[in-house]
């Protein structure tokens, strides 16, 4: 039991550090932004984000309840 | 949810998703411009002129054009084709109704004022292939359904209960299905829900409809291929006397013919003084606006029973909701009154989905039973030992047996000329007494069940 357990810690800490150069969930936010495709900007949130605020483009978060 | 996270593909090479393709690798060779138009690669100076060159003709939602969008390749034509014309894509019954209480035969018929009314006040709230399976629909907010990494403009086959379905029909169904306390105090959520089922597991082609037929139904319930209880609860038609003497099978010989909500459905919203293109501004939370919400079941007599090709003609007593449309809810439309207000009832038949085995009518304790508890000793017992007919059988207090003038009992349950006299919220609704000549149970019934 013992064995068992100090064998799962282990595994814990192999599995934690393979994680540690990691990328930040969505890698693109580093305005690597490049070739200007559509794909290019719509998964670069930092580019789409100063395009929304230059253009004043963001509507209101939400919208009426719908009624149905 | 912002306009970034409503447009942002979300990718993480870490996890192996490094490009819309790892999402999506079917639609992916489609390419974005392919289904959205606009300019695939721009040329520019920085993020604001190459937005403006890139997004030159695009379209936000191709699918809302059948042949540029999901139907002009040859994977999803067939599907695409029945959609287009689909009850779900059309609101056809809501159009046939319009039309009828207008004094037309059919939507097209209509004048322009109507038809323009119609489609900027009613017609936003239809959807699209893509506003199901890949973002929420326009009329509840947009944005895509899934925000995590690898499921940002992922095309799923099975769109969300609570960012589509729901998202839509909330304060019907969703508040029925998931029992929002807010809106229907006491009730629990539907039997179903409770075990793990979600809208799909019931309703499936249904929601694409048949094709070109659709535009001919004046009511959803005309869709075929519709979930009925029967489809899993066939079985359960000899489980007590109530289900042997009441199952809707078109014949009251072996008792009155029920639908299984009217007794198997706990309380649902009803609306009343609606109008067209003011509901928003109407409709406050708490009520105060013009625009109410109040929950309720009412039973009421079925126009359908019995006749031949109209849907659930099987049952005689059905659940009815109240429908929020008065005589002058067109008004913005500048129709002052509508000429045939009354062609169409403002109880309508309805199919709550908030199902529950023990309801107010079928949970009766023996001491609720009283007197009566030996009226019928051969008949099955429910609840805790008393009888379901004492919390169903109704006598509006005018029923003469013999010398006897039978109390009145039940009068809640039913929909009644009194109800639109003066309704539960206090209004006056007896201008919608004539329309629903076909509803209204003003007759106690039935007596020589138990004399």
């Amino acid at each position: 039991m013992r064995l068992m357990k100090r064998l799962f810690f282990a595994a814990l800490l192999v599995w934690s550090v393979s994680f540690w150069s990691c990328d930040v969930i969505n890698s693109a936010d580093d305005n690597a932004l490049v070739d200007f495709t559509c794909e290019g900007c719509h998964t670069n949130r930092a580019s789409l984000e100063n395009i929304i605020d230059a253009l004043n483009l963001d509507p209101p978060a939400s919208v009426a309840e719908a009624p149905g | 949810m912002v306009l970034t996270d409503k447009v942002l593909i979300r990718l993480n090479a870490t996890r192996g998703v490094n490009s819309f393709k790892d999402i999506d690798p079917n639609h992916s060779a489609i390419g974005c411009a392919g289904c959205h138009g606009g300019v695939s690669q721009v040329d520019a100076a920085d993020d604001t002129s190459a937005y403006r060159a890139a997004h030159t003709g695009m379209l936000r939602d191709p699918s809302a054009i059948g042949e540029l969008g999901c139907s002009g390749s040859s994977c999803h034509g067939e599907i695409v084709t029945r959609n287009e014309t689909s009850m779900h894509s059309n609101l056809w019954g809501e159009k046939a109704h319009v039309a009828l209480r207008n004094g037309y035969e059919s939507f097209n018929d209509c004048p322009a004022e109507i038809q323009e009314g119609y489609t900027n006040d009613c017609a936003s709230c239809h959807t699209t292939c893509g506003q199901c399976h890949i973002s929420r629909p326009n009329a509840a907010g947009g944005g895509f359904l899934e925000q995590r990494v690898g499921y940002s403009h992922k095309f799923l086959a099975t769109p969300s209960e609570e960012n589509v379905c729901t998202a839509c029909h909330g304060s019907r169904v969703g508040d029925d299905w998931n029992a929002n306390q807010e809106r229907v105090p006491g009730n629990v959520p539907d039997v179903h829900n409770e075990y793990g089922l979600t809208c799909l597991d019931c309703h499936s082609e249904d929601l694409h409809g048949e094709g070109p037929s659709d535009a001919q139904y004046t009511s959803r319930y005309e869709v075929s291929g519709l979930p009925q209880c029967i489809d899993c609860h066939a079985a359960d038609r000899d489980d007590n006397i109530y289900h042997t003497q009441h199952w809707p099978n078109a014949n009251a010989t072996d008792g009155s013919d029920l639908s299984c909500y009217a007794c198997h459905s706990q309380q649902y919203n009803n609306c009343n003084t609606c109008h067209a293109g003011t509901w928003k501004s109407e409709y406050e939370p708490d009520n105060s606006g013009e625009y109410r919400v109040y929950p309720l079941f009412k039973m009421g007599l079925n126009p359908n029973y019995g006749i031949e090709d109209k849907p659930h003609n099987n049952s005689e007593y059905v659940a009815v909701r109240h429908v929020p449309v008065s005589p002058d809810a067109f008004r913005e439309w500048g129709i002052a009154t509508m000429p045939n207000y009354s062609a169409k009832e403002t109880w309508k038949y309805t199919s709550p989905h908030n199902i529950k085995r023990w309801t107010d009518r079928t949970y009766v304790t023996e001491a609720d039973s009283g007197l009566w508890v030996n009226v019928n000793p051969s008949a099955a017992l429910n609840g805790d030992n008393g009888y379901c007919f004492l919390k169903c059988h109704y006598s509006n207090g005018t029923t003469t047996l013999g010398t006897m003038t039978h109390v009145a009992v039940n009068t809640d349950v039913f929909v009644t000329q009194a109800d639109l006299e003066s309704d539960v919220t206090g209004e006056d609704l007896s201008d919608e007494i004539e329309a629903n000549q076909k509803v209204l149970v003003n007759d106690s019934f039935p007596c020589g069940a138990c004399h």
